[in-house]
């Protein structure tokens, strides 16, 4: 066997500045091509937030005084209010009923293993958007079902309520699907910290003779509060952004909140104020920054405890008495927030009208029939959703990947610019995105508005945080010395990543590429400003549909969206867990 | 029978900055030797670089300076930027973790470095047949190895890093894993087969009892330093200084100021033979091992005498710990805890006074920390 020795030139490089900057050792093929997929990747999420800020704030005419008195002048105060108490509210209930929920499934005997693995994928079941819909077909104060059984049901025993039981039209009808939405993310965080949280702490306080409650609220509680409040900074990011819950539920309403006030500066007025949109995106941003900075200052200023425990041998609460009302109220959560709305949609794309009588008699196909065959618009829309998430999916991920790999086995500045750029999209809000799409390649020198092309390319920006965070996630699943084993069996880097991180990876990776799909076929904020008669996707098309009140045609739409993210999940489920246990 | 790698550290450095801004030296100047053949290990408690100096000859990690020659061809050079990355070094390299690769069989896991070193196909065959038999796990060769108790895991960990070179194998904390029974099997095991193979071995670890077992030579390292290397019996019997001493094995260590042959402690004025003295500065820590003390209850009849050229204190018992073969007493002397090692049972209970005597032959005054020394 012929011996390397590193006086061959590809063995040996200098090391130079170039490789100082990015590596600290030197460059092989394969990280160069990484580097390049980097760089690429930062390029196309830094170019139009800085053509846009430059464009709108320095190059155009605007004047921020003028534009400052201008919004002022519309009302604002009102919508940030409006803002301020829906998501305020929200994230409060969000975070107590989150984090119990976490509680009862980690630590306590509530069982129910199987359902508690769906709860943090229910927004995958059922897009908010078609979440937001189901709920209004089932608590308007006309004729959703809820009421109309409320009052049926009540009138048999003699009670009439006088009106509506339910207003799903109104505040607390906007913080209540705002709170099914947001709980995911608060009970991700916390229970995977709690699965982590050294179940011996607990263990010692009871042994010191702190009992189930004072254990809960002195050792436990204070223990997954920088859980918690990651989980609420998550939270806030995106009750900010969503766009699909307070368009639907907080327009009949008459309560606009900013997300809604920016995307409809960029659509529903003529020509867009893109430079007002962008200010107040920045309103959002800057709340985002000093709620980030407040998280840090809140995990520095205690200790806590992040010993990893093996999660093994961890005694459970036993809740006695309480075991059957804490099972209800969890499963009411998935009831509520996945299988009644889902209900409520497909019954009313069966009928010819929305009415909230059931006559199965009257049950057919036409809706679907018009949506699906008759509409060549619709029809594009569902065509181009599927092959857009499909296709922007698998590069994202793939993308993402790559970066991990990189950005993993390097040091450096460049590599940790790299980093924080790809997290950039999360903290600028896909609001922001999407102006900067519109304006940076709308016209010269790209001319992509109205392709497929710019919905592919902003829906990889707008995603890339949640790619990189799960093939982060999936690539810290495969120990490192596992890689470096490979590398000392005289494996290259390129080789390293296909024949050992990249397969070992994949179940993470294949449960990425669902997240992405999901999110990105069932897009809506950057979909409402980017897609058109000519580019139409799914998320334009309910807009649509939604604007002009069709709801059985709508109805049918948000079913078929709800049977297909949720056939994914369910797919991807299935198999990651049979490589869990082969 | 091959040839192993010799191999030469020069003026090694490497820092590391930690989150506050403070920088580390994990290696701090180290040069080292290690001829062809020999089993190298480097003891150390944790954090003082010896992972680190283990990964800079393995190629995972570069050192800030200094240069590294393997078999005489240099693969790391600061002064010509010269590094070659570890997949070109052609070394095996046993992980802490073992780190076989889930997704393949133990055979695939074994034949990947052939694969990747493109090695012809029936002679690759031969050489897996071979290392399958050698480690006893031919059986085990289409399981996965999460399949694998740890112990066999061990031995797939083994053949891999085998297979990768016969010439050098580099071991971090392999066996810190396991129970003591397999611990004690792998480590025999493991040193027959290096003698036989005759390859180069440098072995990782903290546990100075697995460093005197295996070693040709231990290369004590602290604070990125190297402070002693040589033979287990020259570090044990010939410790530099007082860390050392501490470290391998256990040792009593009196403070004391050092004037002559004459030192004055807590316990009182003591002379050691000048032989004995190896300390350069003033402030000394005498050395004694527990097992050259005897013990015997205060003033019993026929009990240690105090001979010419020993040194007896009397204490009382403070603690008695039954080890099997022999039994450990902490004895207490005026402020000090000395530990006395005695064989057979002694009949003596805590509180009871009792006599220790040591030949001064056997103290050694040592500095406490050499690298002071250095400095004053």
């Amino acid at each position: 066997m012929k011996t390397v020795t590193s006086t061959t030139p590809h063995t040996a490089r200098r090391r130079g500045i170039w490789t100082r900057l990015t590596w600290g050792r030197r460059a092989d093929g394969f990280s160069l091509l990484a580097m390049a997929l980097s760089l690429v990747t930062a390029a196309l999420i830094l170019y139009p937030l800085a053509y846009v800020t430059y464009s709108v704030f320095i190059g155009g005419d605007a004047s921020i005084p003028e534009l400052v008195s201008n919004i002022l002048g519309s009302g604002i105060g009102a919508v940030v209010w409006n803002t301020v108490w829906v998501i305020g509210c929200s994230i409060l209930i969000a975070t107590l009923i989150g984090s119990f929920f976490a509680w009862l499934v980690e630590r306590t005997d509530i069982g129910l293993t199987g359902l508690s693995r769906f709860l943090p994928m229910m927004p995958l079941f059922v897009p908010p958007i078609a979440g937001a819909i189901g709920w209004v077909l089932l608590a308007s104060p006309r004729s959703g079902f809820l009421n109309r059984w409320a009052q049926d049901g009540l009138g048999l025993a003699g009670i009439d309520l006088g009106g509506p039981l339910l207003n799903i039209y109104s505040g607390p009808g906007l913080v209540f699907v705002f709170v099914i939405y947001l709980i995911p993310n608060i009970f991700m965080t916390v229970s995977s910290h709690l699965r982590n949280l050294d179940p011996a702490l607990e263990e010692a306080a009871r042994m010191s003779g702190a009992s189930v409650m004072k254990t809960l609220y002195l050792v436990t509680l204070p223990s997954v509060r920088p859980a918690a409040t990651a989980g609420m900074l998550l939270a806030l990011i995106m009750g900010l952004a969503l766009f699909s819950l307070p368009v639907v539920i907080g327009g009949p309403a008459q309560i606009e909140v900013l997300a809604v006030r920016i995307v409809n500066l960029m659509i529903n007025s003529y020509p867009p104020q893109t430079a007002v949109a962008l200010l107040l995106a920045v309103l959002v941003i800057v709340v985002i920054s000093v709620a980030s900075w407040l998280q840090v200052r809140v995990l520095r200023r205690g200790n806590f405890a992040t010993i990893a425990g093996r999660g093994i041998g961890a005694a459970r609460v036993s809740l006695g008495l309480y075991r059957g009302p804490a099972r209800v109220l969890f499963i009411a959560y998935l009831v509520a927030s996945s299988l009644l709305p889902f209900l409520a949609l497909l019954i009313v794309s069966l009928q010819p009208f929305w009415t909230p009588v059931i006559n199965v008699t009257n049950f057919s196909l036409q809706h679907y029939e018009s949506v699906f065959i008759q509409s060549r618009y619709s029809k594009a829309a569902i065509f181009n959703s599927i092959w857009l998430g499909v296709v922007g999916a698998t590069v994202g991920i793939l993308l993402s990947a790559v970066i991990a790999f990189f950005t993993n086995r390097q040091s450096g500045i460049l590599v940790s610019l790299i980093d924080s750029v790809t997290k950039l999209p999360g903290a600028v809000s896909n609001l922001v995105i999407g102006i900067a799409f519109v304006v940076a390649f709308s016209g010269s020198p790209f001319y992509l508005y109205g392709t497929t092309l710019i919905l592919l390319l902003a829906y990889i920006v707008l995603y890339i945080p949640q790619a990189s965070l799960s093939a982060n996630a999936a690539l810290h699943q495969v120990g490192k010395q596992l890689t470096e084993a490979s590398l000392m069996a005289g494996a290259s880097q390129g080789m390293t990543f296909l024949r050992v991180t990249l397969p070992l990876m994949l179940p993470g990776l294949i449960a990425g590429w669902t997240l992405l799909f999901v999110l990105m076929s069932g897009d809506i904020t950057a979909s409402a400003m980017l897609a058109g008669n000519r580019n139409p996707v799914v998320g334009f098309v309910v807009l649509d549909l939604w604007a002009g009140g069709s709801f059985p045609q709508l109805a049918a739409l948000g079913t078929v969206m709800t049977i297909l993210s949720s056939s994914v999940v369910l797919l991807t489920l299935r198999l990651s867990h049979q490589r869990h246990r082969g | 029978m091959v040839n192993g790698y010799d191999i030469t550290l020069s003026d090694l450095r490497k820092h590391y900055r930690r989150r506050d801004g403070s920088s580390v030296r994990a290696i701090d100047h180290i040069s080292l030797d290690i001829r062809q053949g020999e089993f190298v290990v480097l003891l150390g408690s944790s954090g003082c670089g010896k992972t680190t100096l283990l990964r800079c000859i393995a190629g995972l990690e570069a050192p800030d300076a200094g240069a590294i020659r393997i078999d005489g061809k240099p693969v790391f050079d600061s002064a010509s930027n010269l590094f070659t990355p570890p997949e070109h070094r052609r070394i095996g390299m046993m992980f802490q973790s073992y780190a076989l690769w889930p997704h393949m069989t133990i055979r695939e896991n074994i034949q990947f470095p052939l694969k990747m070193q493109k090695v012809d196909k029936a002679s690759a065959e031969k050489k897996i047949a071979h290392v399958l038999e050698m480690m006893h796990i031919g059986e085990l060769a289409q399981q996965y190895p999460n399949q694998l108790s740890g112990g066999q895991q061990q031995r797939v960990a083994l053949a891999r890093a085998m297979v990768c070179s016969e010439n050098l194998l580099l071991f971090d904390e392999p066996l810190s894993n396991v129970d003591a029974m397999v611990r004690e099997h792998l480590r025999t095991e493991l040193s027959f087969m290096q003698k036989e193979l005759g390859f180069t071995a440098i072995y990782v670890t903290h546990d100075q009892e697995e460093a005197m077992a295996m070693a040709d030579r231990i290369v004590v390292l602290g604070g990125g330093r190297i402070w002693q290397h040589g033979s287990p019996e020259e570090i044990y019997h010939e410790p530099v200084d007082g860390r050392v001493a501490a470290f391998v094995g256990s040792a009593n260590l009196i403070p004391g100021q050092l004037a002559g042959t004459e030192i004055s402690t807590a316990l009182g004025s003591m002379t050691v033979p000048a032989g004995q003295i190896r300390s350069r500065g003033t402030e000394v820590a005498i050395m004694s091992r527990p097992e050259h003390w005897r013990l015997s209850a205060a003033g019993e009849a026929g009990g240690v005498a105090s001979p010419e050229g020993a040194l007896k204190l009397r204490g009382t018992v403070r603690l008695i710990t039954h080890l099997g073969p022999h039994t450990d007493y902490i004895v207490a002397v005026g402020g000090q805890e000395i530990r006395v090692r005695a064989y057979g049972s002694r009949r003596l209970r805590v509180g009871d006074a009792v006599d220790i005597l040591i030949a001064t032959a056997d103290l050694l005054v040592l500095d406490p920390d050499c690298s002071t020394g250095d400095l004053v």
